[in-house]
């Protein structure tokens, strides 16, 4: 199944504390391929997700799934779109209830109706499909790694038989050492089972080696949407070659912070171009361009392969990272 | 669960107590009744005696037989008003805990409101409606303590109803009947146990008071609140006609006290006997005393140098694990040294005893010297001294290591005035300076803020700043970054690394991220399970040579990293500190262990290449290939 947000709004709070947490976001997963979306602690990419599978209630805008309107609360939170769209949380720790066996967890995600003996036998397919011994069906989550509470998590999303996953942060909770083998193992389910991901997360390098096409959020909205190797390649707005600078390399020398500041408050967004006060192509550094902080780039972004949210983004392409 | 239960002392000792009551509450009547009743006037108010334990009342009724058999009243009733608070309490305050939030806010208000008329108020009015006597007593009391009940369900409910395993729930289509039972209540069955046998208790003391009042049980029927009651009116005479029930009920409250606590730790699977993580592949360790790798030479006129530290802690009776074992490092004045490790590899706890900051009841053993002052042979005050003019820690959560509660300028003067002894206006000065090296724009506004008022990358400079005060020449930064954006990261490297050209101060930085460590340091150590296992110059990461750095560097996708291979997976997980396996920590997990692996540790030992490895097999004439073939992938972290 395909997943595609239109012009996707979230707002969280009301009167003057309201934060538009999601502003008029586009993304097309098309089916069986991975789109990472990428941002920083506070851009709005979890609130994306929980949009997507119903935790949160959308403003405004549209989320289709195969073309098909599933945009109201009822919509999202019937079994139909269940059975379909499932997600895994960043946290196993906190994702899965400490009082409850692995296999109890796993049998409440089956479909209601089905006879003991078949959700056992479910159960059980699960638990190896995601690498783990059938011993784990009667162990507690404290009793598991981080590393196996995520299969575990894995397992359950699966279990309700999606085509689409999102996919939260998944392993920045995970220790270095066992966040290779989730991402494997994830991959491996998507070419087996056809799976349809949308891939969040603010790790670049993993969203890099995860994902078939890149969306970057900033501040609520998505700046740069391009095919994953397009935009490692040649970035083209100034907050995506920031990023990509920012992140640390081996056999790399260190470069210098390419973004001054911090993120701005989300409920005071700079007007004109959200990124202008930090930009390191915009109007701290060429006073000229005053455009950036008077129009909003939004407008210019056209619905193409590569998408951009900048004034001057041609002119900040530079080649960054080699693919 | 059961097993559980029974192998606690609160639930052995609760549920002797509790059959002990139930078997006086069930027998007690037929087999003393007839002594209870016996009215002997010429015998009344009598101290204990051989024939009346705890003496006679006015009537002359024999106390002990009375409390024992009126055990089954003041049982009856108790149980029967807590069972009316649970029934009417629970679904009560967790219903309104899971209202949608505008709603449940009124309810919450109201239950408030409720909860401040006293539970025996409410037992009165009940009595004084419906005839006094048992019935209204129990109808009463129970409607008072469903109250507090509901109370105490809807804050436990609240507290749990965001967390993310109940989103998780949700999102897997469980509806709102099963997510409250299945989910919600095993979550604060603990609490609501304890609360049931406190309420048990709160019952019989609050029946005790109405029947003081006139409202409770009527005679001839007895509970141990009429006999406190009574009791008390003759207690300069006879004292333990008053103390008798009194003591009755406490150890009833007692009792189920312990029966509460049984139950709240049979509910928690966490506490379940032989429950504990996954012990696979480990064996367990006693290990020995630490020996000395190769003892390298002492860098002269080095600002660091730590001998053989070892951390310790208790664990169960007179014994005590290691979870640094015997760690040895040097630090030249301007040098960065990187330490990485995953958590659980002793990285910061070795960083938390070089600056002395283990807390009881960890022991640090080892040398520390610090500009040249060796800390274990210096008094205490020395050791304040040197550590806070020479050395500053920075931690990973800025927001944790500030007080909330005082401006940042008290924050960054307090270390210099104690230390240095500068005037208040001196320390100011110094601070704005400080705070204008670490680039936080108008440092006189931020001086006069909150810590709250600030954002995460702002705190993690002011708390650089602080601990620049004292112009330090060691600076630790243990995971400085690890709760910041990358963008964040990036300007806060940047600051470390002009500090450390600007001032000469060397930096000791701990990380798990091996590209962040390779960029901003001269040399490297690498930890596991307590162990220093290599150690290599920075921009030489890529080439080390033990197995476990060689499987880090390909378990994290970096940017360079090709799209088509699959990442290392490094099966199971690092011991913890009780099951350490015997040799190497790592041979359990190593796909080139050799035998020799499971029975001998290996040294960190200079190697060919110029660098430290503690490995067998790197180490070894034969096997200088073999290193660069580590790092196939295998299946499972685990099982």
């Amino acid at each position: 199944m395909s997943l595609q947000l239109r012009q996707l709004s979230v707002r969280y709070g009301r009167g003057r504390n309201a934060i538009t947490a999601v502003d008029h976001v586009d993304i097309d997963v098309p089916k069986g391929t991975t789109v990472g979306l990428v941002g920083e602690s506070g851009c709005g990419k979890s609130t994306v997700a929980r949009a997507v599978i119903g935790l949160v209630p959308v403003a405004g805008g549209q989320i289709l799934l195969d073309g098909k309107d599933v945009t109201s609360d009822r919509a999202r939170n019937s079994n139909v779109f269940r059975r379909s769209v499932q997600m895994v949380f960043q946290d196993p720790y906190s994702s899965l209830n400490p009082r409850m066996s692995i296999g109890s967890a796993l049998k409440e995600a089956l479909a209601h109706g089905r006879a003991a003996e078949e959700s056992r036998r479910t159960a059980a397919e699960m638990i190896e499909l995601v690498g783990l011994p059938q011993s784990a069906l009667k162990r507690y989550p404290h009793q598991l790694s981080g590393g196996q509470r995520q299969r575990v998590a894995i397992a359950r999303a699966l279990a309700v038989g999606p085509d689409v996953i999102v996919l939260d942060e998944v392993t920045s909770a995970l220790d270095v050492s066992v966040q290779g083998s989730v991402l494997n193992l994830l991959r491996t389910l998507q070419r087996d089972l056809g799976l349809t991901y949308l891939f969040i997360s603010h790790d670049l390098s993993t969203v890099r080696y995860m994902s078939d096409v890149v969306a970057v959020m900033y501040l609520g909205r998505i700046v740069e949407t391009t095919p994953t190797l397009e935009l490692f390649a040649a970035p083209q707005h100034p907050y995506t070659v920031g990023l990509i600078e920012s992140v640390p390399r081996l056999n790399h020398p260190r470069v210098r912070a390419p973004l001054v500041g911090d993120l701005p408050d989300p409920r005071n967004p700079p007007p004109g171009c959200r990124l202008s006060p930090r930009c390191p192509v915009g109007p701290i550094h060429r006073p000229d361009r005053k455009i950036c902080t008077t129009e909003d780039p939004q407008a210019i972004t056209e619905l193409t392969v590569h998408r951009t949210a900048c004034h001057f983004a041609a002119r900040t392409a530079q080649p960054s990272v080699p693919v | 669960m059961i097993k559980s239960f029974f192998r606690n002392a609160n639930g052995i000792a609760g549920s002797i107590g509790v059959l002990l009551i139930a078997a006086v509450s069930i027998f007690a009547p037929s087999i003393w009744g007839k002594k209870a009743h016996t009215i002997n006037v010429v015998n009344g108010d009598k101290g204990p005696s051989g024939a009346h334990w705890l003496g006679t009342d006015r009537l002359g009724h024999d106390i002990f037989y009375q409390l024992l058999v009126s055990t089954r009243l003041t049982m009856e009733m108790a149980l029967g008003a807590t069972g009316i608070a649970i029934l009417v309490g629970i679904p009560l305050g967790a219903g309104a805990a899971l209202l949608p939030e505008r709603v449940r806010m009124i309810a919450l208000r109201a239950l408030d409101t409720l909860i401040a008329f006293p539970g025996l108020l409410i037992a009165i009015v009940f009595a004084a409606v419906l005839d006094p006597g048992k019935f209204s007593a129990v109808l009463g009391v129970g409607i008072g303590l469903s109250f507090s009940f509901a109370r105490v369900a809807s804050s436990l409910t609240l507290a749990i109803r965001d967390r993310e395993f109940i989103s998780a729930a949700r999102v897997v289509g469980v509806g709102r009947t099963r997510l409250m039972v299945r989910h919600v209540l095993p979550n604060i069955a603990d609490s609501l146990a304890i609360a049931t046998t406190v309420s048990i208790a709160a019952a019989i003391v609050t029946m005790a008071g109405l029947s003081f009042l006139g409202l409770g049980v009527q005679l001839p029927s007895v509970d141990w609140g009429r006999m406190l009651t009574t009791g008390v009116q003759s207690f300069y005479l006879t004292p333990f006609a008053a103390l008798g029930p009194g003591i009755a009920i406490a150890l009833a409250a007692l009792v189920f006290g312990f029966f509460g606590e049984g139950l709240a730790r049979a509910a928690n699977p966490v506490l379940w006997p032989g429950s504990g993580g996954d012990d696979d592949s480990a064996t367990a360790t006693a290990d020995g005393p630490p020996t000395v790798d190769d003892p390298y030479e002492p860098v002269e006129d080095g600002v660091l140098d730590v001998r053989d530290l070892t951390v310790s802690f208790p664990s169960g009776r007179k014994r005590r694990q290691q979870v640094v074992r015997g760690v040895s490092l040097d630090l030249a004045p301007g040098e960065t040294l990187g330490i990485v490790g995953e958590s659980g590899s002793g990285k910061s706890l070795t960083a938390l005893a070089i600056a002395q900051l283990v807390a009881h009841p960890g022991v640090v053993e080892g040398r520390i010297t610090v500009n040249g002052t060796e800390l274990q042979r210096v008094p205490l005050k020395e050791v304040d001294r040197t550590l806070g003019t020479s050395l500053a820690v920075v931690f990973q959560d800025p927001m944790s290591s500030l007080n909330p509660a005082v401006k940042i300028r008290n924050q960054l003067i307090e270390g210099v005035r104690r230390h240095r002894g500068l005037s208040r206006a001196e320390a100011v000065l110094a601070a704005r300076r400080r705070l204008g090296e670490v680039n936080l724009p108008t440092p006189e506004r931020q001086l006069e803020r909150y810590p709250h008022e600030l954002s995460g990358g702002q705190r993690q400079r002011v708390l650089i700043a602080m601990g620049l005060m004292n112009e330090p020449n060691v600076l630790i930064a243990d995971e400085p970054t690890t709760a910041l954006d990358v963008t964040v990261q990036a300007q806060i490297m940047d600051l470390l690394a002009g500090i450390n050209a600007e001032h000469n101060t060397a930096v000791v930085l701990i990380s798990h991220n091996l590209g962040l460590i390779s960029q901003n340091c001269d040399r490297v150590l690498v930890m596991y399970a307590g162990r220093v296992v290599e150690e290599v110059a920075a921009d030489r990461l890529t080439e080390a040579e033990h197995p476990y750095t060689r499987a880090l560097l390909g378990a994290v996708p970096d940017m360079a990293h090709s799209r088509e291979q699959p990442l290392v997976s490094i099966p199971g997980q690092m011991p913890d500190a009780r099951s350490t396996p015997v040799g190497c920590a790592y041979h359990p997990r190593c796909p080139l262990a050799v035998p020799r692996c499971a029975e001998q540790r290996p040294p960190l030992q200079l190697n060919a290449v110029g660098h430290r490895v503690a490995c067998w097999v790197a180490n070894s004439d034969e096997a200088p290939a073999g290193a660069a073939t580590v790092g196939t992938a295998t299946s499972g972290d685990g099982a």
